[in-house]
């Protein structure tokens, strides 16, 4: 596996002291703090094993203009992070089986694609999309870090976020969620690649079969499954004030709109664990890993294709 | 994760003569005891094992197998001894499956459509008669053996319904489409005898005129139309199938399992008479279906939604003229 730092963008290697670590919270407040115009994020992510399986499969990394941050959530403690810059990316991974070697797949799939876009200038759904094929086409060759053989077969979900300027990209690959709350209103930003949740989709079964449906964690599309990658994306806007979660299934099929809601309104370390927890007290038996994201400022606006503002408020001019 | 057997190696007792399978749950090999005897070894992928909720179903599920005594079901094996990693002894049986057997065959003749069918449901009607279901009755899953009998092999869904994850390749690939899923099944149900029946019901459909009742190029589209789509007429493909056989199928194939044969038993006592059946027996209803997906209504709102758009925007432009004017 290469360095955390390994590629990070030169221009910001000067700012700060390259780290296997994450930086220190306060170090990178003060970063963020001098420069208004950037994007400043507070950020708590948990990962873990849970009280059935033996491994953990799930993995999630994150990159800023301090670097790349690839150690997860060792010892599964909630790692808080404050993280900031022109361009801050964060992708969480579920590992598929597929002989065992799911949590290779996700780490790999991780590094690869927070790799790709730390690189570069400005990190778009293009870059997005290019470093998931990129990871697409190592799991297929079996190119595993830490394996000693190209065995292909395991295959990951993955979820990335690349907050940028004053939007977000957001693109999905299985059922790793993507939860928003704005204005008090938490809203599901992803879109599940199950097989239920297709059905559900299509009109052949109703919520409540979905819930329980047997077809729920099996996965339409993945990373590492097909030489055509299909990618769900979008760009959106993001306001300061803004919450964001990301969840594996572990983790959200416990949960309730209230659930979320009370650990967005909490400091974020707090809410990682409480949602963890409560996932886990519902009984979930799987691997259960959150990140969840408080954004307090965001950068300068540019042209982009975010748009999800309702027009009538891009009309009349700011948030209430 | 334990490398693949090789031809030669031991495994306990038993010695490896080759690979015949590698499955999305196990690999399948062909071994001999140590009285030379021919079983099958089914050794399930680490990762199943690994999975303690899903390797205890898959147990539960091969102890209530074992109980199953019938000379239309592949027989697992309990030599006992100790074993160095958990997997199952099965009998092997000589032939090849039935999916081999249509390819090389095409669509069969009446009477041995009829009796393949009937062999097949004589041994789901016993398992029946234990209070145990298959849930996953299809062609890949059946052997015929060089003298055409039918035999039942793999009472393993439990593993399928309890995996934690699986991905759709992984389906496509080693489980092939879902031809043979009932409705209540794509609904995300359990299933139980009534299932089996409209499983046995498209294997007949297909025995007679060679395809399945619901095509489509992806699993998501078979599985809506098995929802929403009534049965398509085994007669009005073929018009040669005798009106009995098009009864017995239609019955197998509805959508309620209340209206299927309570159970294969009930299937196979029609089709050893189906000559002689009463077809006024045979009354169907019309069935409720849920709309169809994508939907009818779809095209018809877009038209109305741009229509009333239309609408008001030249309201609106009548109305903002009219106020220039009247400045």
């Amino acid at each position: 596996m290469a360095g955390p730092t390994g590629n990070r963008p030169q221009s910001l290697a000067t700012t700060t002291a390259p780290s296997a670590a994450p930086p220190s919270l306060a170090d990178d407040v003060s970063i963020a703090a001098s420069d208004v115009e950037q994007l400043r994020l507070r950020v708590a992510v948990l990962s873990v094993v849970g009280p059935v399986r033996e491994t953990n499969e799930d993995h999630l990394g994150w990159f800023d203009a301090a670097g790349l941050d690839l150690a997860g959530t060792p010892g599964e403690e909630v790692r808080s992070v404050a993280l900031g810059g022109p361009a801050v990316g964060l992708m969480m991974a579920d590992g598929l089986g597929g002989h065992g070697r799911g949590d290779l797949a996700s780490r790999t799939a991780t590094r690869i694609v927070l790799q790709a876009l730390a690189a570069a200038p400005r990190p778009g759904l293009g870059e997005v999309r290019a470093a998931l094929e990129l990871a697409n086409g190592a799991l297929l060759a079996g190119e595993l870090d830490g394996a000693s053989d190209h065995r292909p077969g395991p295959q990951t979900t993955a979820t990335v976020l690349v907050f940028m300027d004053d939007s977000v990209q957001i693109a999905n690959v299985g059922d790793t969620r993507l939860y928003r709350m704005r204005d008090d209103v938490v809203e599901l930003l992803t879109k599940d690649h199950s097989q239920a949740a297709e059905l559900l989709r299509m009109k052949v079964i109703k919520p409540h079969q979905a819930r329980n449906h047997p077809g729920r964690h099996l996965l339409t599309r993945s990373v590492g499954a097909d030489l055509t990658l299909r990618v769900e994306s979008v760009a959106r806007a993001v306001y300061p004030g803004d919450c964001y979660a990301v969840c594996t299934d572990g983790c959200w099929s416990g949960l309730e709109q209230e659930d979320l809601e009370a650990a967005f309104s909490e400091d974020p370390a707090v809410g990682a664990r409480r949602l963890v927890e409560r996932a886990i007290d519902m009984g979930g038996d799987d691997n259960a890993s959150v990140a969840i994201i408080h954004v307090d400022a965001v950068g300068a606006s540019r042209d982009s294709d975010a748009s999800d503002r309702p027009f009538w408020r891009r009309f009349f001019g700011n948030r209430p | 994760m334990s490398a693949a057997l090789i031809a030669g190696e031991k495994l306990d007792r038993y010695t490896i003569v080759e690979a015949i399978g590698h499955g999305a749950f196990s690999d399948v090999y062909l071994a001999t005891d140590p009285k030379g005897a021919q079983v099958v070894l089914k050794c399930p992928h680490e990762g199943i094992i690994g999975d303690v909720a899903t390797f205890d179903r898959f147990r539960r599920e091969m102890e209530i197998a074992r109980r199953l005594d019938h000379p239309g079901i592949q027989r697992s094996l309990d030599p006992g001894g100790d074993r160095t990693r958990p997997y199952l002894v099965m009998q092997y049986v000589e032939g090849e499956t039935l999916r081999e057997y249509l390819v090389r065959r095409g669509h069969l003749p009446i009477a041995e459509a009829v009796a393949l069918v009937d062999g097949l449901a004589d041994a789901m009607g016993y398992a029946h008669g234990q209070g145990i279901t298959h849930r996953d009755l299809k062609p890949e899953n059946v052997l015929v053996t060089p003298d055409g009998r039918p035999i039942v092999t793999d009472f393993g869904i439990a593993l399928i319904a309890g995996a934690r994850r699986l991905t759709w390749r992984w389906l496509t690939s080693q489980m092939g489409t879902p031809d043979y899923m009932a409705p209540e099944q794509v609904q995300g149900e359990r299933g139980d005898a009534r299932t089996d029946v409209y499983a046995l019901g498209v294997i007949l459909f297909e025995l007679l005129v060679g395809r399945v009742p619901w095509e489509g190029d992806n699993p998501l589209s078979i599985m809506n139309q098995a929802v929403t789509r009534p049965a398509p007429s085994l007669r009005e493909l073929d018009p040669t199938i005798p009106p009995p056989l098009d009864a017995i199928v239609r019955k197998c194939l509805r959508k309620d399992p209340a209206e299927r044969y309570p159970d294969a038993a009930a299937l196979s006592a029609d089709l050893e008479s189906w000559k002689d059946l009463d077809l006024s027996r045979f009354v169907f209803a019309a069935e409720e279906m849920p709309p169809s997906p994508a939907g009818r209504r779809g095209p018809i709102l877009l038209v109305a939604g741009i229509s009333l758009g239309f609408l008001g925007a030249s309201a609106l432009f009548v109305l903002l003229v009219a106020l220039l004017q009247h400045h």
